[in-house]
């Protein structure tokens, strides 16, 4: 490990230094002129802080002019003289003498320190980070199990949630579920814009089936016109929430929203139809936050005599009755939070299947059927590879059906894979 | 023989993807009302608007006064004696959904001797197995935000998981209008089915990308495809993209620096990027980098598909 030291030297000039002294006191016995300019002398000298080879060298000093430099000369040749060895080299093994004990000083601190913090952490502490990672996992791992009445529900709303995406239309709907006496809690949701929890006394927190999205028309029509929508639906599908709710509330009269009413309409009849989704309409802002309260007083006494307990995605039981069902197998707040986080890690045959489809006429049902025989980019090479010659790899995809009609795929979307994958082109 | 069962296999299935076509299946799915809504002026509105749509009915007494069901024409055909001049009749198969209408009245009432909790059971009972949506007129609201008729709604909705449908006036025409949209989404259903199977197994909603793909004829295009591969990583920006091609121009040479190199991560994460406004004084990111690298081996050597990058 480096470390910088700055070295200053106590007494860089000790020998010029010496010598200012002696004539300064000389000077000052008999009371000459000359001891003033001398003081001076001396202060410049020990303030500087650089060693000096000679008279001449310490012109550059206050005080110093060119008779006292030249004394200085005098004195330092009839100096040498007296020497058995050079004069700078005994400046400069001075110097080094002193550097080195000072470094030796350090670095006896250090290893001291050093010592003294091994000492402390005999038994080797987790840094911060594994201590959080081991209270995540432990987290993750534990049963929770909630009785009825000893737990509490909170109606979470997402902190991004509102059309306007400001702090003013947050705090109005604050305001307005404030009025209506629903307890609830603003949060960072990854999913959705109002859930429910139950939460018992020691933090615990099991998420309700319910999710609810609250889209205004001009929002739905924007999100239908650049895909988003179906995109929702199908992550709010994938979070393990059974009863999906789009909040629909009306923008002024809809006339200006971007898309035909109707259009928006069948959106939403085919997301009741298809998805399975509930489709609430509401007038405005106010009427939307007073059936959250609604649902919110509902659910309350719906859940006031269960009894619930967590279970993790892969477990949801999808035939359990939410009604009827004295007891529920509920997700963890958390674990919801962290499984819908939006960038979700992309397994390879995800990301193989978005790199097929790059291809201009490879449909999504044909590159499907490719990934269904070689599942990642690796296996399909291997095959290429292992095949006996290259005409049979450049045919080796064009006998694959695809589709409920079980159409093959064709030659040339099998050579052209071929030769994508295996010829140096430029 | 068997070609001949595998010929006509594949008839059936062609004459099935044909029938659930957009705009094709709504000739083969068509409306079920129940005959109560000829005595009332709201169904006679409706119905005589109805003659002047394209839409296929039939008027039935059904177990459930004003209620509205639907069927769809499978291509199967049922013996019948006497009605028909082959003996032959088209099969129609019941849909699952089913909408039921209430006056406006009749929601008061029942709000008021609180019957409406009967209303989800009955249709169980006459319609097992479906999903039900109940339509009646807009509530009108009271001064003071909740009323005794939203928080009913809202009871249907949670507790009997009716779907709900408020009407417009006039009031035939929204149910009108409702019901046709009803009809074409449940005309679509199994088409949408068919393709959200596939993915409904992915965790990502994949079917958006079509804008960019690449055409490749005669052997040109693969380049700008191994650029469009190498962009599927969401780590990989267009500076990224093109250090990478300018080292690999095609994915043989990145395959084979990967299996004849030992240390081929850590070459291609030394890797240095082309920036191209110039020397910049930002020294961060001028590398591929190990995570970069990294999930580029993966990509190109995992055969466990389910390998997380």
């Amino acid at each position: 490990m480096e470390t910088r030291l700055e070295v200053r030297l106590r007494e860089p000039n000790p020998l010029f230094t010496r010598w200012l002294e002696r004539w300064l006191r000389e000077a000052e016995r008999r009371q000459q002129k000359s001891q003033f300019k001398l003081r001076q002398a001396l202060e410049s000298l020990k303030s500087y802080p650089l060693p000096l080879s000679s008279g001449r060298d310490c012109s550059i000093l206050r005080g110093f002019g060119g008779t006292l430099c030249q004394l200085i000369d005098e004195e330092l040749r009839q100096h040498k003289g007296l020497q058995l060895v050079p004069h700078e080299v005994v400046v400069q093994e001075h110097y080094e003498q002193q550097v080195q004990e000072v470094i030796r000083q350090i670095h006896e601190k250090q290893m001291e320190q050093q010592r003294r913090q091994d000492k402390r952490s005999k038994p080797k502490k987790p840094t911060k980070k594994e201590q959080l990672e081991l209270v995540a996992l432990e987290e993750r791992e534990r049963l929770v199990k909630m009785q009825p009445g000893g737990f509490k529900l909170l109606l979470l709303v997402d902190t991004q949630e509102t059309s306007g995406k400001n702090k003013r239309v947050l705090d109005q709907t604050r305001s307005y579920l404030e009025s209506f006496g629903a307890q609830h809690e603003v949060r960072r949701l990854t999913i959705g814009d109002f859930l429910w929890i139950a939460q018992d006394s020691e933090g615990n927190e099991l998420v309700l089936p319910y999710i609810v999205e609250r889209k205004r028309m001009d929002d739905l029509a924007s999100s239908i016109r650049d895909g988003r929508f179906h995109e929702q639906k199908h992550r709010l599908q994938q979070s393990g929430l059974q009863k999906i709710i789009y909040l629909v509330e009306d923008y002024g009269d809809n006339e200006q929203i971007g898309l035909p009413l109707d259009s928006l309409l069948q959106a939403l009849a085919n997301a009741r139809v298809q998805t399975g989704v509930q489709v609430v309409r509401t007038e405005n802002h106010y009427r939307s936050m007073s059936y959250l309260a609604g649902m919110s007083r509902s659910l309350g006494q719906i859940f006031a005599r269960k009894m619930l307990h967590s279970v993790d995605r892969g477990s949801l039981v999808k035939s359990s009755c939410v009604l009827t069902d004295s007891e529920l197998g509920l997700l963890k707040f958390r674990a919801l939070y962290e499984d819908s986080a939006k960038n979700a890690q992309l397994t390879v045959r995800e990301v193989f299947v978005q790199q097929l489809l790059q291809l201009h006429s490879l449909s999504l049902e044909r590159a499907m059927a490719i990934v269904e025989q070689y599942p990642t980019p690796r296996c399909l090479l291997e095959a290429y590879d292992e095949s006996p010659d290259p005409k049979e790899a450049r045919l080796l995809l064009s006998r694959i059906p695809y589709g409920p009609l079980e159409r093959p795929l064709g030659d040339k979307i099998s050579q052209c894979l071929h030769e994508f994958y295996t010829t140096h082109f430029r | 023989m068997s070609n001949k069962v595998d010929k006509l296999h594949k008839q059936a299935l062609r004459e099935q993807q044909k029938r659930i076509k957009p705009g094709e299946c709504m000739k083969y799915v068509r409306m079920v009302i129940d005959a109560g809504f000829l005595g009332i002026p709201v169904g006679q509105e409706m119905l005589n608007q109805l003659n002047s749509k394209d839409v296929k009915y039939e008027i039935r007494s059904l177990p459930v006064s004003y209620s509205i069901i639907w069927e769809r024409n499978v291509g199967q055909q049922t013996i019948t004696l006497g009605t028909s001049p082959t003996g032959l009749n088209e099969a129609w198969k019941r849909e699952n959904q089913v909408v039921q209408w209430l006056s406006e009245n009749d929601f008061q009432k029942a709000v008021k001797n609180q019957s409406l909790v009967c209303l989800g059971p009955r249709l169980h009972a006459s319609f097992p197995g479906c999903q039900y949506t109940v339509a009646l007129p807009k509530l009108r609201h009271s001064k003071h935000g909740s009323s005794a008729s939203q928080d009913a709604l809202i009871e249907m909705q949670l507790l009997q998981e009716l779907h709900v449908e408020q009407l417009n006036r006039p009031e035939s025409q929204d149910l009108l209008a409702f019901l046709q949209r009803y009809t074409k989404a449940i005309a679509e259903a199994p088409y949408k089915k068919q393709r959200n199977e596939t993915l409904g197994t992915f965790k990502k909603y994949l079917a958006n990308d079509k804008k960019q793909c690449v055409r490749v004829e005669h052997g040109n295009g693969y380049g700008r495809l191994w650029q469009q591969h190498l962009n599927r990583l969401p780590q990989v920006t267009l500076e990224v993209a093109e250090s990478i091609i300018a080292q690999y121009p095609c994915p043989k040479k990145l395959l084979d620096h990967f299996s004849n190199d030992p240390t081929a991560v850590q070459s291609l994460a030394d890797l240095k990027i082309k920036r191209c406004n110039g020397p910049q004084p930002l020294h961060t990111e001028r590398r591929i980098g190990n995570v970069l690298s990294n999930k580029l081996y993966t990509l190109y050597n995992a055969k466990d598909p389910n390998t997380l990058i």
